[in-house]
């Protein structure tokens, strides 16, 4: 049967070429730009993340809405420890943070004012990578701070500057403290070069009268997934503490909102392509079938029974599918492989990128979901509209089909 | 031309001797060409509503203010109360409306908190229309005039602070002579705008914030900034060149270069449609060619008859040509008139309801307006129109050479 319906496709090799390569340029279309989105949301994703949140966090319950200093907790380290043990998670880098005054001279501005543990935090964010002037903290480090560079502007301030902080403590009395300027970072995130004052950990709680408390542990690891697939367990952990774990999501609503907004826009997209693959193929069978009207009275005749002639065209049908998809695959496979490693520079993308900082082209990835997704919904749509040819068939008498023209 | 109308009548009876297949192609193309349009339309709606957010979002068409203040915003960099040939400019008729401002970054202390924010001072009275600030006052009142020593803060800031309307709250900020000026104020009003707004934006009176900060010499005070809307956008790039003529040492950009993002998107969506129509088309024009070589090949017979009996290949040609500028133009036709309804479907606002979290982060609106373009509209439609016509050529010219050699060597 397979062999019969091989063989009546290459009767008209020219019709099967052409809707074999219908069939592979929508499978390459949907596999490409699949890859391209998965690709940009991964990128988005973990840049974003990478640069200070962390791929999940630790917190006190209502910190996430209302993140005052008050919302601490205590024995950062045993829990640290504990979830660092799981497969999956990395480090789990304790921070304390508060909003203070920071002033140099008759300057002083607002800064987020976060403490940090330094070992722990070149595991989690970026920040100890993009110092642009001085270092970043060392583990001994005490009265000291990087700031941000937008930040050191306004300020006027340079490497080895002392600068006063001014802020109000735990317990509620004033907090004040003079700091020595070790580093100047650029994150490329301008609220974080405008408002971060990164600080050790130990000098935070002792200023800010918090002694071995913190308000939360960033996570990371080798990958966002491999984190995200270990919450379940962190909160197991965290739960008797009285703790909740935040995933990437609510860290970044934005982010998450955007990217569900733009995947479900292009769906719309998607699904105007399928449709209209799926009528340009449903035309080319249906003629194919009515031109064959009387071959499969004659089949018919000589004792093929109706449902074995229909699912011959079913047949033929699915191989073109199988032939035209793999394909398009093929073809988009190389595609991604080659722009996944120079990229894909799009115009007008740079300012677009710059937000989340990130670079200005695209990177497509390669996975199981992008390579099949698109290439199984137009075999399915396209299978399912095959019934109208097969119903076609079933229908037939022999005699009236083989007197048909 | 008497043949020419003979043709056409045989090219639009050819096309409904196998209705069902010009059918077929006929939604293919109809649907190709509506998702093209009113996709297209969609997209200009987000660039048009991201565009008029971010104006609204105290940017403005244009914005004035002293040279460096837009790399340093703060006091430092001011500018006079525009005077003379600038303040004629702006009170031209090519304005439609222009508010003057002094923001600065600032510190907010409530009983509980301490929050960085960016204070403004304005004047009432010119920001409404211009900026977001009159229309989303949840609670509370907008302010009453330019020495309204009230302030306004967003919903979000204001359960940050813990703070409510009739609380005070305390604002500091470096003055012009570099010192830090401290002054109480009472919470006014509170507006709901997007979470960025929320936290960072505190507004007050524009006289408030000049006395505040010591911009208040002179005949009208000190500012930081001017931001205007022409009556007409289109002429902005005139109007910023005429204005930097009148001002040369002040710094006057318009809002493409203020809003880089906004800008970035709309060209990253106008891309996104040339992409999406050039796939679009390919396999169209796939289905266009095979539907096309069917359709002749069933008629190898007759053609080569015609051709037999003395009508001329090129009447042949032309009439195979005519066929398709039929059959396209019909599924075009078919597609803008899909395109058009979708879009006077939606045209009293698409609202985006699950998704509009995303937008409002993405800097649009909730509600989008699709909206006629005339020009690409029809741009599209013609496009795909004569790109068809073009892949129809090949079929064409095919059947013209080769349909006296197939009709005689071929038995059926």
């Amino acid at each position: 049967m397979i062999e019969l319906a091989w063989r009546n496709l290459w009767r008209q090799p020219r019709r099967t070429l052409l809707t074999l390569a219908v069939i592979a340029l929508a499978g390459a279309v949907t596999v490409f730009l699949l890859a391209l989105q998965v690709g940009s949301y991964a990128t988005m994703k973990s840049n974003t993340l990478r640069i200070f949140d962390g791929y999940a966090q630790v917190q006190g319950p209502g910190y996430l809405n209302d993140p005052v200093m008050r919302r601490a907790f205590g024995r950062p380290d045993r829990l640290a420890t504990a979830i660092q043990d799981i497969p999956g998670v990395g480090t789990a880098a304790p921070r304390a943070a508060t909003y203070a005054l920071v002033s140099l001279g008759p300057h002083s501005v607002g800064a987020y004012v976060v403490g940090v543990a330094p070992q722990a935090e070149k595991r989690v964010s970026s920040i100890p990578r993009s110092i642009h002037s001085g270092r970043y903290l060392q583990p001994g480090d005490s009265p000291e701070v990087v700031i941000g560079q937008a930040l050191a502007r306004n300020l006027g301030v340079k490497v080895g500057d002392r600068i006063t902080l001014l802020g109000t403590a735990r317990d509620g009395s004033v907090a004040a403290d003079a700091l020595t300027v070790r580093g100047i970072f650029a994150s490329g995130v301008s609220t974080l070069d405008r408002q971060l004052v990164e600080m050790p950990l130990s000098r935070f709680q002792a200023d800010f009268a918090m002694p071995g408390m913190v308000n939360l542990l960033a996570l990371s690891g080798n990958s966002l997934s491999r984190v995200q697939a270990a919450l379940p367990e962190v909160r197991r952990i965290v739960a008797p503490e009285h703790l909740v774990v935040r995933s990437w999501g609510e860290l970044e609503p934005g982010l998450e909102a955007a990217i569900r907004l733009d995947a479900s826009t292009s769906m719309l997209w998607y699904a105007s392509l399928v449709i209209v693959v799926v009528i340009l193929l449903l035309n080319t069978l249906l003629m194919s079938v009515l031109e064959r009207t009387r071959e499969f009275g004659v089949l018919l005749a000589l004792g093929m029974r109706p449902d074995a002639a229909a699912g011959m065209v079913w047949i033929e049908l699915l191989l073109l599918l199988t032939l035209g998809l793999s394909g398009g695959i093929v073809l988009s496979s190389g595609l991604v492989a080659w722009y996944g490693t120079h990229g894909l520079a799009l115009p007008g993308a740079s300012g677009v990128f710059a937000q989340w900082g990130l670079p200005s082209r695209m990177y497509p990835q390669l996975s199981a979901f992008s390579l099949l997704t698109g290439p199984a919904a137009i075999a399915a749509a396209t299978a399912a509209a095959g019934v109208i040819p097969y119903l076609r068939i079933r229908r037939l008498q022999p005699v009236t089909a083989m007197k048909a023209a | 031309m008497q043949i020419l109308g003979l043709l056409l009548e045989l090219a639009w009876r050819n096309l409904w001797r196998n209705w069902r297949r010009t059918a077929i192609l006929l939604l293919a193309v109809g649907i190709g060409v509506w998702s093209l349009t009113s996709f297209a339309s969609l997209m200009q709606a987000w660039s048009a509503s991201s565009l008029d957010a971010g104006l609204r979002n105290m940017t403005g068409q244009g914005q004035i203010h002293a040279l460096g203040y837009l790399d340093d915003p703060g006091v430092v960099h001011r500018m006079p109360m525009p005077s003379g040939r600038l303040l004629r400019l702006l009170d031209g008729s090519a304005i439609a409306q222009w508010a003057p401002r002094v923001s600065v970054p600032a510190i907010i202390q409530s009983e509980y908190e301490t929050y960085p924010i960016t204070l403004t001072g304005i004047a009432p009275a010119r920001e409404r229309g211009l900026s977001f600030i009159a229309h989303t006052i949840s609670q509370g009142r907008y302010l009453a005039g330019r020495n309204d020593g009230g302030v306004l803060i967003g919903r979000k800031l204001a359960a940050r602070l813990h703070t409510t309307l009739g609380r005070r709250v305390v604002l500091m900020s470096q003055a012009a002579n570099g010192a830090m000026a401290e002054r109480g104020f009472t919470v006014v009003g509170i507006f709901s705008s997007n979470p960025a707004n929320e936290s960072d934006l505190v507004f007050t009176g524009l006289g408030t914030a000049q006395t505040m900060l010591g911009l208040a010499g002179g005949a009208q005070g000190e500012l930081t900034g001017v931001s205007f809307d022409l009556r007409d956008i289109a002429v902005l790039p005139q109007f910023i060149k005429a204005i930097r003529a009148a001002a040369p040492h002040l710094d006057i950009q318009p809002w493409s270069v203020l809003l880089p993002l906004v800008s970035a998107m709309t060209q990253l969506s106008d891309s996104f449609i040339w992409v999406w129509l050039a796939i679009m088309f390919s396999l169209l024009a796939f289905g266009i060619v095979n539907t096309l070589l069917m359709s002749l090949f069933e008629r190898t017979r007759e053609l080569g008859m015609l051709q037999a009996l003395g009508l001329k290949p090129r009447f042949i040609f032309l009439q195979v040509m005519l066929e398709t500028l039929l059959l396209i133009g019909i599924g075009v036709g078919a597609g803008l008139l899909a395109g058009a309804a979708t879009i006077l479907a939606f045209h009293k606002g698409l609202d985006l309801g699950f998704l509009a979290a995303g937008a409002q982060w993405l800097g649009a609106g909730q509600v989008l307006y699709p909206r006629f373009a005339a020009g690409e509209f029809f741009g599209t439609g013609l496009v795909i129109w004569v790109l068809g016509m073009a892949a129809s050529l090949w079929p064409a010219w095919r059947t013209v050479r080769r349909a006296p050699i197939d009709a005689i060597s071929r038995a059926t």
